[in-house]
Protein backbone atom coordinates (compact mmCIF):
# COMPACT_ATOMS: atom_id res chain seq x y z
CA UNK A 1 0.00 0.00 0.00
CA UNK A 2 2.63 2.64 0.92
CA UNK A 3 4.31 2.04 -2.45
CA UNK A 4 1.10 2.76 -4.29
CA UNK A 5 0.63 5.98 -2.33
CA UNK A 6 4.22 6.99 -2.97
CA UNK A 7 3.42 6.73 -6.69
CA UNK A 8 0.33 8.97 -6.37
CA UNK A 9 0.32 12.67 -7.06
CA UNK A 10 -2.40 15.24 -7.69
CA UNK A 11 -4.58 13.12 -5.42
CA UNK A 12 -6.92 14.20 -2.63
CA UNK A 13 -6.28 13.43 1.04
CA UNK A 14 -9.38 12.89 3.17
CA UNK A 15 -8.87 13.06 6.94
CA UNK A 16 -11.68 11.29 8.77
CA UNK A 17 -13.41 8.49 6.92
CA UNK A 18 -16.82 8.73 8.61
CA UNK A 19 -20.23 9.62 7.21
CA UNK A 20 -19.02 12.76 5.46
CA UNK A 21 -15.60 11.39 4.50
CA UNK A 22 -17.15 8.32 2.87
CA UNK A 23 -19.34 10.37 0.60
CA UNK A 24 -16.57 12.82 -0.27
CA UNK A 25 -14.35 9.88 -1.25
CA UNK A 26 -17.14 8.32 -3.31
CA UNK A 27 -17.78 11.61 -5.11
CA UNK A 28 -14.10 12.05 -5.96
CA UNK A 29 -13.68 8.43 -7.09
CA UNK A 30 -16.71 8.79 -9.36
CA UNK A 31 -14.86 11.67 -11.01
CA UNK A 32 -11.77 9.47 -11.39
CA UNK A 33 -9.60 11.30 -8.87
CA UNK A 34 -7.01 9.58 -6.71
CA UNK A 35 -8.07 9.44 -3.06
CA UNK A 36 -6.14 8.66 0.12
CA UNK A 37 -8.17 8.48 3.31
CA UNK A 38 -6.68 8.76 6.80
CA UNK A 39 -8.54 7.20 9.70
CA UNK A 40 -7.92 5.68 13.14
CA UNK A 41 -10.11 2.70 12.46
CA UNK A 42 -9.30 -0.06 9.99
CA UNK A 43 -11.28 0.21 6.74
CA UNK A 44 -14.77 -1.27 6.82
CA UNK A 45 -15.54 -4.17 4.48
CA UNK A 46 -16.79 -2.87 1.17
CA UNK A 47 -14.21 -0.09 0.88
CA UNK A 48 -13.65 0.47 -2.86
CA UNK A 49 -10.41 -1.03 -4.17
CA UNK A 50 -9.39 2.27 -5.72
CA UNK A 51 -9.25 3.82 -2.23
CA UNK A 52 -5.95 4.04 -0.43
CA UNK A 53 -6.18 4.06 3.33
CA UNK A 54 -3.53 5.30 5.72
CA UNK A 55 -4.10 4.02 9.19
CA UNK A 56 -3.33 6.60 11.86
CA UNK A 57 -3.93 10.00 13.39
CA UNK A 58 -4.32 12.76 10.82
CA UNK A 59 -3.06 15.38 13.27
CA UNK A 60 0.33 13.65 13.12
CA UNK A 61 2.71 15.15 10.53
CA UNK A 62 4.22 11.74 9.78
CA UNK A 63 0.81 10.32 8.89
CA UNK A 64 0.01 13.33 6.66
CA UNK A 65 3.37 12.93 4.88
CA UNK A 66 2.69 9.21 4.41
CA UNK A 67 -0.57 10.17 2.69
CA UNK A 68 1.46 12.29 0.27
CA UNK A 69 0.23 15.68 1.48
CA UNK A 70 3.16 17.47 -0.27
CA UNK A 71 2.14 16.11 -3.71
CA UNK A 72 -1.64 16.29 -3.15
CA UNK A 73 -4.12 18.39 -5.10
CA UNK A 74 -6.33 19.01 -2.09
CA UNK A 75 -7.05 17.98 1.48
CA UNK A 76 -10.29 17.61 3.42
CA UNK A 77 -10.33 18.01 7.22
CA UNK A 78 -13.62 16.15 7.58
CA UNK A 79 -13.76 14.65 11.08
CA UNK A 80 -16.73 15.20 13.38
CA UNK A 81 -14.59 17.19 15.82
CA UNK A 82 -13.79 20.83 15.10
CA UNK A 83 -10.78 20.79 17.42
CA UNK A 84 -9.29 17.87 15.47
CA UNK A 85 -10.05 19.56 12.15
CA UNK A 86 -8.31 22.69 13.40
CA UNK A 87 -5.12 20.77 14.20
CA UNK A 88 -5.27 18.93 10.84
CA UNK A 89 -5.59 22.24 8.97
CA UNK A 90 -2.67 23.77 10.87
CA UNK A 91 -0.41 20.75 10.28
CA UNK A 92 -1.32 20.35 6.62
CA UNK A 93 -0.84 24.08 5.96
CA UNK A 94 2.60 23.94 7.56
CA UNK A 95 3.58 21.00 5.36
CA UNK A 96 2.23 22.42 2.09
CA UNK A 97 1.63 26.15 1.85
CA UNK A 98 -0.18 25.98 -1.53
CA UNK A 99 -2.53 23.08 -0.83
CA UNK A 100 -6.26 23.75 -1.23
CA UNK A 101 -7.74 22.73 2.14
CA UNK A 102 -11.48 22.31 2.70
CA UNK A 103 -12.46 22.01 6.36
CA UNK A 104 -15.69 20.76 7.86
CA UNK A 105 -17.16 22.94 10.62
CA UNK A 106 -19.56 21.22 12.98
CA UNK A 107 -20.24 24.38 14.98
CA UNK A 108 -20.79 27.77 13.34
CA UNK A 109 -18.27 29.38 15.73
CA UNK A 110 -15.46 27.24 14.32
CA UNK A 111 -15.65 28.68 10.84
CA UNK A 112 -13.48 31.80 11.39
CA UNK A 113 -10.97 29.76 13.41
CA UNK A 114 -10.57 27.18 10.66
CA UNK A 115 -10.03 29.95 8.11
CA UNK A 116 -7.45 31.60 10.35
CA UNK A 117 -5.67 28.27 10.76
CA UNK A 118 -5.22 28.14 7.00
CA UNK A 119 -8.29 26.46 5.48
CA UNK A 120 -9.08 27.65 1.94
CA UNK A 121 -12.79 26.98 2.33
CA UNK A 122 -15.05 25.91 5.19
CA UNK A 123 -18.18 23.79 4.79
CA UNK A 124 -20.81 23.45 7.56
CA UNK A 125 -22.96 20.39 6.79
CA UNK A 126 -25.60 21.33 9.36
CA UNK A 127 -25.98 24.88 8.07
CA UNK A 128 -26.08 23.76 4.43
CA UNK A 129 -28.63 21.06 5.27
CA UNK A 130 -30.75 23.67 7.02
CA UNK A 131 -30.52 26.08 4.05
CA UNK A 132 -31.66 23.26 1.81
CA UNK A 133 -34.64 22.45 4.06
CA UNK A 134 -35.78 26.09 4.12
CA UNK A 135 -35.39 26.46 0.35
CA UNK A 136 -37.31 23.24 -0.22
CA UNK A 137 -40.21 24.63 1.82
CA UNK A 138 -40.29 28.06 0.24
CA UNK A 139 -38.99 27.47 -3.31
CA UNK A 140 -39.15 23.76 -4.17
CA UNK A 141 -38.52 24.46 -7.85
CA UNK A 142 -35.06 25.80 -7.08
CA UNK A 143 -34.15 22.68 -5.12
CA UNK A 144 -35.30 20.48 -7.97
CA UNK A 145 -33.22 22.47 -10.45
CA UNK A 146 -30.16 22.44 -8.20
CA UNK A 147 -30.55 18.71 -7.64
CA UNK A 148 -30.73 18.29 -11.39
CA UNK A 149 -27.53 20.24 -12.01
CA UNK A 150 -25.73 18.74 -9.02
CA UNK A 151 -26.15 15.09 -9.75
CA UNK A 152 -27.33 15.05 -13.29
CA UNK A 153 -28.04 11.36 -13.55
CA UNK A 154 -31.57 11.79 -14.85
CA UNK A 155 -31.53 15.16 -16.56
CA UNK A 156 -28.51 15.89 -18.77
CA UNK A 157 -28.01 19.33 -17.30
CA UNK A 158 -24.68 20.24 -15.72
CA UNK A 159 -23.00 23.29 -14.32
CA UNK A 160 -19.26 23.63 -14.79
CA UNK A 161 -16.61 26.27 -14.46
CA UNK A 162 -13.75 26.70 -16.86
CA UNK A 163 -10.85 29.11 -16.74
CA UNK A 164 -9.60 30.36 -20.10
CA UNK A 165 -6.01 29.35 -20.79
CA UNK A 166 -3.37 31.86 -21.88
CA UNK A 167 -3.34 31.05 -25.57
CA UNK A 168 -6.74 29.49 -26.12
CA UNK A 169 -8.41 30.48 -29.42
CA UNK A 170 -11.20 31.93 -27.29
CA UNK A 171 -9.04 34.80 -25.98
CA UNK A 172 -10.07 38.14 -27.49
CA UNK A 173 -13.35 36.81 -28.89
CA UNK A 174 -16.71 38.35 -28.08
CA UNK A 175 -18.85 36.21 -25.76
CA UNK A 176 -21.81 36.48 -28.18
CA UNK A 177 -19.69 35.10 -31.04
CA UNK A 178 -18.14 32.35 -28.99
CA UNK A 179 -21.19 31.17 -27.05
CA UNK A 180 -24.30 32.74 -28.63
CA UNK A 181 -27.62 32.59 -26.80
CA UNK A 182 -29.01 30.11 -29.29
CA UNK A 183 -31.60 27.55 -28.23
CA UNK A 184 -29.96 24.35 -27.08
CA UNK A 185 -26.45 25.81 -26.72
CA UNK A 186 -24.75 26.13 -23.33
CA UNK A 187 -25.69 29.15 -21.24
CA UNK A 188 -22.98 31.28 -19.62
CA UNK A 189 -24.61 32.31 -16.36
CA UNK A 190 -21.66 34.24 -14.96
CA UNK A 191 -18.08 35.29 -15.62
CA UNK A 192 -15.43 36.08 -13.06
CA UNK A 193 -13.09 38.49 -14.84
CA UNK A 194 -9.35 37.91 -14.64
CA UNK A 195 -8.77 41.62 -13.99
CA UNK A 196 -10.92 42.39 -10.95
CA UNK A 197 -12.13 38.88 -9.94
CA UNK A 198 -15.65 40.29 -9.74
CA UNK A 199 -18.54 37.95 -10.54
CA UNK A 200 -20.56 39.31 -13.49
CA UNK A 201 -23.89 37.55 -13.91
CA UNK A 202 -25.74 37.65 -17.23
CA UNK A 203 -22.59 38.78 -19.04
CA UNK A 204 -23.41 40.92 -22.11
CA UNK A 205 -22.76 39.37 -25.58
CA UNK A 206 -20.21 42.04 -26.55
CA UNK A 207 -17.96 41.23 -23.58
CA UNK A 208 -14.44 40.27 -24.73
CA UNK A 209 -13.04 37.09 -23.25
CA UNK A 210 -9.60 37.31 -21.71
CA UNK A 211 -7.09 34.79 -20.54
CA UNK A 212 -7.71 33.91 -16.89
CA UNK A 213 -11.46 34.66 -17.03
CA UNK A 214 -13.55 31.98 -15.33
CA UNK A 215 -16.83 31.12 -17.06
CA UNK A 216 -19.71 29.41 -15.24
CA UNK A 217 -21.65 27.50 -17.83
CA UNK A 218 -24.86 25.44 -17.77
CA UNK A 219 -25.42 22.84 -20.48
CA UNK A 220 -25.35 19.18 -21.39
CA UNK A 221 -22.31 17.13 -20.47
CA UNK A 222 -21.06 16.82 -24.05
CA UNK A 223 -21.44 20.56 -24.66
CA UNK A 224 -19.56 21.44 -21.49
CA UNK A 225 -16.73 19.12 -22.41
CA UNK A 226 -16.45 20.93 -25.74
CA UNK A 227 -16.44 24.34 -24.07
CA UNK A 228 -13.77 23.21 -21.61
CA UNK A 229 -11.66 21.67 -24.38
CA UNK A 230 -11.78 24.86 -26.44
CA UNK A 231 -11.19 27.25 -23.56
CA UNK A 232 -8.20 25.32 -22.25
CA UNK A 233 -6.69 24.30 -25.60
CA UNK A 234 -3.48 25.75 -26.91
CA UNK A 235 -3.58 26.67 -30.63
CA UNK A 236 -0.35 24.75 -31.26
CA UNK A 237 -1.77 21.53 -29.86
CA UNK A 238 -2.54 18.66 -32.18
CA UNK A 239 -6.12 18.54 -33.48
CA UNK A 240 -8.48 16.89 -31.05
CA UNK A 241 -8.99 13.22 -31.74
CA UNK B 1 -32.19 30.89 57.91
CA UNK B 2 -28.81 32.55 58.41
CA UNK B 3 -30.60 35.73 59.45
CA UNK B 4 -32.67 33.87 62.03
CA UNK B 5 -29.59 32.12 63.48
CA UNK B 6 -27.79 35.47 63.74
CA UNK B 7 -30.80 36.98 65.50
CA UNK B 8 -30.87 34.04 67.98
CA UNK B 9 -27.15 34.61 68.69
CA UNK B 10 -27.73 38.34 69.27
CA UNK B 11 -30.65 37.47 71.60
CA UNK B 12 -28.55 34.98 73.59
CA UNK B 13 -25.67 37.43 73.96
CA UNK B 14 -28.12 40.20 74.95
CA UNK B 15 -29.68 38.19 77.82
CA UNK B 16 -26.24 37.07 79.04
CA UNK B 17 -25.03 40.70 79.17
CA UNK B 18 -28.16 42.49 80.40
CA UNK B 19 -29.49 39.91 82.87
CA UNK B 20 -26.23 38.08 83.64
CA UNK B 21 -27.88 34.70 82.81
CA UNK B 22 -26.04 31.49 81.95
CA UNK B 23 -25.60 30.61 78.25
CA UNK B 24 -28.29 27.85 78.35
CA UNK B 25 -30.86 30.13 80.02
CA UNK B 26 -30.14 32.96 77.58
CA UNK B 27 -30.34 30.68 74.53
CA UNK B 28 -33.59 29.12 75.82
CA UNK B 29 -35.13 32.58 76.24
CA UNK B 30 -34.01 33.81 72.81
CA UNK B 31 -35.41 30.73 71.04
CA UNK B 32 -38.72 30.93 72.99
CA UNK B 33 -39.12 34.60 72.00
CA UNK B 34 -38.14 34.13 68.35
CA UNK B 35 -40.33 31.05 67.87
CA UNK B 36 -43.25 33.00 69.45
CA UNK B 37 -44.07 29.93 71.58
CA UNK B 38 -44.58 32.02 74.75
CA UNK B 39 -43.25 29.82 77.59
CA UNK B 40 -42.33 31.41 80.94
CA UNK B 41 -38.99 33.15 81.25
CA UNK B 42 -36.40 31.11 83.26
CA UNK B 43 -35.88 34.11 85.62
CA UNK B 44 -37.83 37.35 86.19
CA UNK B 45 -36.76 40.11 83.73
CA UNK B 46 -35.35 43.56 84.62
CA UNK B 47 -36.68 46.73 82.87
CA UNK B 48 -33.84 46.88 80.39
CA UNK B 49 -34.28 43.10 79.86
CA UNK B 50 -37.95 43.73 78.98
CA UNK B 51 -37.04 46.48 76.51
CA UNK B 52 -34.54 44.14 74.85
CA UNK B 53 -37.22 41.39 74.66
CA UNK B 54 -39.68 43.76 72.95
CA UNK B 55 -37.04 44.73 70.36
CA UNK B 56 -36.18 41.08 69.79
CA UNK B 57 -39.85 40.09 69.28
CA UNK B 58 -40.48 42.92 66.79
CA UNK B 59 -37.32 42.17 64.75
CA UNK B 60 -37.95 38.41 64.77
CA UNK B 61 -41.60 38.61 63.72
CA UNK B 62 -40.95 41.13 60.95
CA UNK B 63 -38.05 39.04 59.66
CA UNK B 64 -40.24 35.91 59.61
CA UNK B 65 -43.04 37.77 57.84
CA UNK B 66 -40.58 39.07 55.22
CA UNK B 67 -39.13 35.61 54.60
CA UNK B 68 -42.56 34.02 54.16
CA UNK B 69 -43.68 36.69 51.67
CA UNK B 70 -40.41 36.51 49.69
CA UNK B 71 -40.67 32.73 49.44
CA UNK B 72 -44.29 32.94 48.32
CA UNK B 73 -43.48 35.51 45.68
CA UNK B 74 -40.63 33.36 44.36
CA UNK B 75 -42.75 30.24 44.02
CA UNK B 76 -45.99 31.82 42.82
CA UNK B 77 -44.29 34.42 40.61
CA UNK B 78 -42.41 31.78 38.65
CA UNK B 79 -45.50 29.68 38.17
CA UNK B 80 -47.63 32.64 37.13
CA UNK B 81 -45.07 34.08 34.66
CA UNK B 82 -44.85 30.63 33.06
CA UNK B 83 -48.62 30.38 32.82
CA UNK B 84 -48.94 33.86 31.32
CA UNK B 85 -46.13 33.22 28.85
CA UNK B 86 -47.66 29.96 27.70
CA UNK B 87 -51.07 31.58 27.32
CA UNK B 88 -49.62 34.45 25.31
CA UNK B 89 -47.71 31.99 23.12
CA UNK B 90 -50.82 29.87 22.57
CA UNK B 91 -52.83 32.96 21.62
CA UNK B 92 -50.12 33.97 19.10
CA UNK B 93 -50.13 30.46 17.62
CA UNK B 94 -53.93 30.51 17.53
CA UNK B 95 -53.80 33.40 15.10
CA UNK B 96 -51.28 31.69 12.78
CA UNK B 97 -52.01 29.98 9.51
CA UNK B 98 -49.86 28.96 6.54
CA UNK B 99 -46.98 28.74 8.95
CA UNK B 100 -44.15 26.22 9.26
CA UNK B 101 -43.78 23.92 12.26
CA UNK B 102 -40.13 23.17 13.01
CA UNK B 103 -39.61 20.15 15.31
CA UNK B 104 -36.18 20.10 16.94
CA UNK B 105 -34.21 23.25 17.74
CA UNK B 106 -30.59 22.18 17.47
CA UNK B 107 -27.96 23.21 14.93
CA UNK B 108 -30.18 22.41 11.94
CA UNK B 109 -33.51 23.53 13.41
CA UNK B 110 -32.17 26.92 14.48
CA UNK B 111 -30.76 27.63 11.03
CA UNK B 112 -34.01 26.54 9.34
CA UNK B 113 -35.96 28.92 11.59
CA UNK B 114 -33.55 31.78 10.87
CA UNK B 115 -33.78 31.18 7.10
CA UNK B 116 -37.57 30.96 7.09
CA UNK B 117 -37.97 34.08 9.20
CA UNK B 118 -35.59 35.99 6.94
CA UNK B 119 -37.93 35.16 4.07
CA UNK B 120 -40.88 36.42 6.09
CA UNK B 121 -42.44 33.02 6.84
CA UNK B 122 -44.18 32.54 10.22
CA UNK B 123 -42.70 29.69 12.29
CA UNK B 124 -43.62 27.65 15.39
CA UNK B 125 -40.89 25.65 17.13
CA UNK B 126 -41.49 22.42 19.06
CA UNK B 127 -38.60 21.40 21.32
CA UNK B 128 -38.50 19.55 24.61
CA UNK B 129 -35.17 20.75 25.91
CA UNK B 130 -35.29 24.48 25.25
CA UNK B 131 -37.20 26.96 27.41
CA UNK B 132 -36.88 29.98 25.13
CA UNK B 133 -36.43 30.03 21.37
CA UNK B 134 -35.22 33.64 21.30
CA UNK B 135 -36.64 36.88 19.99
CA UNK B 136 -40.30 36.42 19.25
CA UNK B 137 -40.16 32.81 18.07
CA UNK B 138 -43.26 30.96 19.35
CA UNK B 139 -42.08 27.85 21.18
CA UNK B 140 -44.01 24.82 22.39
CA UNK B 141 -41.96 23.00 25.00
CA UNK B 142 -42.99 19.42 24.40
CA UNK B 143 -42.49 16.19 22.53
CA UNK B 144 -43.18 16.57 18.79
CA UNK B 145 -44.07 12.88 18.44
CA UNK B 146 -47.12 13.57 20.62
CA UNK B 147 -50.26 14.28 18.55
CA UNK B 148 -51.50 16.66 21.21
CA UNK B 149 -48.34 18.77 21.01
CA UNK B 150 -48.52 18.82 17.20
CA UNK B 151 -52.13 20.01 17.37
CA UNK B 152 -51.14 22.81 19.74
CA UNK B 153 -48.81 24.03 16.97
CA UNK B 154 -51.91 24.47 14.79
CA UNK B 155 -50.71 21.77 12.41
CA UNK B 156 -54.07 21.64 10.63
CA UNK B 157 -53.56 25.19 9.35
CA UNK B 158 -49.80 24.85 8.73
CA UNK B 159 -48.20 24.97 5.30
CA UNK B 160 -45.29 22.70 6.15
CA UNK B 161 -43.48 20.79 8.86
CA UNK B 162 -39.77 20.14 9.35
CA UNK B 163 -38.66 17.06 11.32
CA UNK B 164 -35.18 18.31 12.20
CA UNK B 165 -34.20 16.47 15.39
CA UNK B 166 -30.83 14.74 15.49
CA UNK B 167 -32.44 11.29 15.81
CA UNK B 168 -33.70 9.45 12.73
CA UNK B 169 -36.25 7.29 14.62
CA UNK B 170 -37.71 10.41 16.24
CA UNK B 171 -37.98 12.09 12.84
CA UNK B 172 -39.77 9.02 11.44
CA UNK B 173 -42.17 9.12 14.38
CA UNK B 174 -42.83 12.86 13.92
CA UNK B 175 -43.38 12.38 10.18
CA UNK B 176 -45.86 9.55 10.74
CA UNK B 177 -47.84 11.49 13.34
CA UNK B 178 -47.92 14.69 11.28
CA UNK B 179 -48.90 12.84 8.12
CA UNK B 180 -51.81 11.19 9.96
CA UNK B 181 -53.07 14.55 11.25
CA UNK B 182 -52.67 16.47 7.97
CA UNK B 183 -52.55 14.38 4.76
CA UNK B 184 -51.80 17.35 2.49
CA UNK B 185 -48.94 18.80 4.54
CA UNK B 186 -45.50 19.47 3.05
CA UNK B 187 -43.10 17.51 5.30
CA UNK B 188 -39.34 17.90 4.99
CA UNK B 189 -37.33 15.51 7.17
CA UNK B 190 -33.68 15.44 8.19
CA UNK B 191 -31.88 12.11 7.96
CA UNK B 192 -28.39 10.92 8.77
CA UNK B 193 -28.10 8.01 6.34
CA UNK B 194 -29.58 6.33 3.29
CA UNK B 195 -31.55 3.71 5.24
CA UNK B 196 -33.27 6.39 7.28
CA UNK B 197 -34.02 8.31 4.10
CA UNK B 198 -36.06 5.38 2.81
CA UNK B 199 -37.95 5.03 6.09
CA UNK B 200 -38.73 8.73 6.21
CA UNK B 201 -40.11 8.60 2.68
CA UNK B 202 -42.22 5.56 3.61
CA UNK B 203 -43.51 7.40 6.68
CA UNK B 204 -44.80 10.18 4.43
CA UNK B 205 -42.05 12.79 4.11
CA UNK B 206 -42.28 14.88 0.94
CA UNK B 207 -38.55 15.53 0.81
CA UNK B 208 -35.62 14.19 2.80
CA UNK B 209 -32.44 16.17 3.43
CA UNK B 210 -29.28 14.56 4.72
CA UNK B 211 -26.85 17.20 6.02
CA UNK B 212 -23.94 14.74 5.85
CA UNK B 213 -24.49 13.88 2.25
CA UNK B 214 -25.18 17.47 1.18
CA UNK B 215 -22.12 18.59 3.13
CA UNK B 216 -20.01 15.92 1.40
CA UNK B 217 -21.35 17.00 -1.98
CA UNK B 218 -20.39 20.54 -1.18
CA UNK B 219 -16.89 19.54 -0.11
CA UNK B 220 -16.39 17.72 -3.42
CA UNK B 221 -17.55 20.79 -5.38
CA UNK B 222 -15.32 23.04 -3.29
CA UNK B 223 -12.37 20.86 -4.28
CA UNK B 224 -13.20 20.38 -7.95
CA UNK B 225 -15.11 23.53 -8.97
CA UNK B 226 -15.07 26.24 -6.29
CA UNK B 227 -16.32 28.82 -8.79
CA UNK B 228 -19.61 26.99 -9.25
CA UNK B 229 -20.24 26.76 -5.51
CA UNK B 230 -19.50 30.45 -5.08
CA UNK B 231 -21.89 31.22 -7.91
CA UNK B 232 -24.68 29.06 -6.47
CA UNK B 233 -24.11 30.53 -3.01
CA UNK B 234 -24.39 33.97 -4.56
CA UNK B 235 -27.67 33.25 -6.32
CA UNK B 236 -29.10 31.41 -3.31
CA UNK B 237 -28.20 33.91 -0.61
CA UNK B 238 -27.52 37.08 -2.57
CA UNK B 239 -28.13 39.62 0.13
CA UNK B 240 -25.69 42.19 -1.18
CA UNK B 241 -26.26 41.56 -4.90
CA UNK B 242 -29.56 42.16 -6.67
CA UNK B 243 -29.62 38.72 -8.19
CA UNK B 244 -32.28 36.07 -7.91
CA UNK B 245 -32.69 32.56 -9.22
CA UNK B 246 -36.29 31.70 -9.97
CA UNK B 247 -37.62 28.34 -11.05
CA UNK B 248 -41.26 28.75 -12.02
CA UNK B 249 -43.77 26.32 -13.44
CA UNK B 250 -46.51 27.76 -15.64
CA UNK B 251 -49.87 27.15 -14.00
CA UNK B 252 -53.00 26.49 -16.07
CA UNK B 253 -54.43 29.81 -14.85
CA UNK B 254 -51.29 31.77 -15.74
CA UNK B 255 -51.69 34.70 -18.15
CA UNK B 256 -48.41 33.56 -19.75
CA UNK B 257 -49.79 30.26 -21.06
CA UNK B 258 -50.04 30.38 -24.84
CA UNK B 259 -47.64 33.34 -25.16
CA UNK B 260 -44.09 33.33 -26.40
CA UNK B 261 -41.18 33.64 -24.03
CA UNK B 262 -40.45 37.06 -25.57
CA UNK B 263 -43.89 38.31 -24.44
CA UNK B 264 -43.52 36.69 -21.05
CA UNK B 265 -40.31 38.42 -20.09
CA UNK B 266 -40.64 41.68 -18.19
CA UNK B 267 -39.60 44.94 -19.87
CA UNK B 268 -36.12 44.50 -18.50
CA UNK B 269 -35.75 41.37 -20.59
CA UNK B 270 -32.07 41.87 -21.31
CA UNK B 271 -31.37 41.73 -17.62
CA UNK B 272 -33.09 38.38 -17.24
CA UNK B 273 -31.26 35.26 -18.32
CA UNK B 274 -33.62 32.37 -19.04
CA UNK B 275 -31.00 29.70 -18.40
CA UNK B 276 -33.13 26.70 -19.23
CA UNK B 277 -36.68 25.60 -19.90
CA UNK B 278 -38.38 22.27 -19.52
CA UNK B 279 -41.54 21.36 -21.37
CA UNK B 280 -43.90 19.51 -19.03
CA UNK B 281 -42.75 17.85 -15.81
CA UNK B 282 -40.28 15.02 -16.18
CA UNK B 283 -38.92 16.17 -19.55
CA UNK B 284 -35.41 17.36 -20.24
CA UNK B 285 -34.18 20.89 -19.63
CA UNK B 286 -33.20 22.78 -22.79
CA UNK B 287 -30.63 25.51 -22.26
CA UNK B 288 -31.09 28.96 -23.80
CA UNK B 289 -34.70 28.48 -24.89
CA UNK B 290 -35.65 30.47 -27.97
CA UNK B 291 -37.56 33.68 -27.29
CA UNK B 292 -40.14 32.46 -29.82
CA UNK B 293 -40.86 29.32 -27.80
CA UNK B 294 -44.52 29.12 -26.80
CA UNK B 295 -45.27 28.59 -23.15
CA UNK B 296 -47.79 25.98 -22.05
CA UNK B 297 -49.12 24.95 -18.64
CA UNK B 298 -46.65 22.62 -16.96
CA UNK B 299 -43.55 24.16 -18.56
CA UNK B 300 -40.79 25.13 -16.14
CA UNK B 301 -38.56 28.18 -16.58
CA UNK B 302 -35.20 28.68 -14.87
CA UNK B 303 -34.48 32.39 -14.83
CA UNK B 304 -31.68 34.42 -13.33
CA UNK B 305 -31.72 38.19 -12.99
CA UNK B 306 -32.67 41.21 -10.87
CA UNK B 307 -34.93 40.15 -8.02
CA UNK B 308 -37.94 42.32 -8.91
CA UNK B 309 -37.99 41.33 -12.59
CA UNK B 310 -37.50 37.64 -11.93
CA UNK B 311 -40.02 37.51 -9.11
CA UNK B 312 -42.58 39.23 -11.31
CA UNK B 313 -42.03 36.54 -13.91
CA UNK B 314 -42.53 33.89 -11.22
CA UNK B 315 -45.73 35.51 -9.94
CA UNK B 316 -47.21 35.68 -13.44
CA UNK B 317 -46.27 32.06 -14.09
CA UNK B 318 -48.28 31.05 -11.06
CA UNK B 319 -51.43 32.79 -12.19
CA UNK B 320 -53.52 34.23 -9.37
CA UNK B 321 -51.27 36.86 -7.85
CA UNK B 322 -53.18 36.90 -4.56
CA UNK B 323 -52.04 33.42 -3.63
CA UNK B 324 -48.31 34.04 -3.87
CA UNK B 325 -46.16 32.38 -1.26
CA UNK B 326 -44.19 34.55 1.13
CA UNK B 327 -41.12 34.36 -1.09
CA UNK B 328 -40.84 33.74 -4.78
CA UNK B 329 -39.49 30.74 -6.55
CA UNK B 330 -42.30 28.27 -6.41
CA UNK B 331 -44.17 25.94 -8.57
CA UNK B 332 -47.64 24.61 -8.10
CA UNK B 333 -49.51 21.65 -9.40
CA UNK B 334 -46.25 19.90 -10.09
CA UNK B 335 -45.43 16.37 -9.02
CA UNK B 336 -42.33 16.26 -6.93
CA UNK B 337 -40.67 13.14 -5.74
CA UNK B 338 -38.14 12.99 -2.96
CA UNK B 339 -34.71 12.25 -4.14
Amino acid sequence: MPHEIAALSEHYVICGYGRVGHEVAAGLLRRKRGVVAIDHDPPAPGTPDAMHIVHGDATDDGVLLAAGVRRAHGLVAGTGSDATNLVIVLSARALNSRLPIVARANQPESEPKLLRAGASRVVSPYAIGAHRIATQLVSPGIVEFLDAIRDAEHADLWIEEVTIAGNSPVVGQRLGAELPRTAGLPNVVAIRGSADRRLVTNPPPDLRLASGDTLIVVGSRAQLQQVIARATRRPAAAPAT
Amino acid sequence: MTLLTMLAAVGTAGYMLIEGWTFTDALFMAVVILSTVGLDAPHPLSTSGRAFTIALIITGVSLAAYLVSALGEYVMGGVLTGVFQRQRMQRAIGRLSNHYVVCGYGRVGRQVVADLRRRGCPVVVIEREVADAGEGVPLIAGDATDDDVLSRAALMRARGLVAATGSDPTNVDITLSARAIHPGLEIVARSSNAAAELNLTRAGATYVVSPYSIGAHRIVSELLSPGVTTFLDTVMHAEQLDLWLEVATIDATSPLAGHTLRDALPLAKHAVNVVAMRQAAGGAYVTNPSLDARLAAGDTLVALGPQAAVQQLGARAMGKPGTARPAAGQSIGKSRSPR
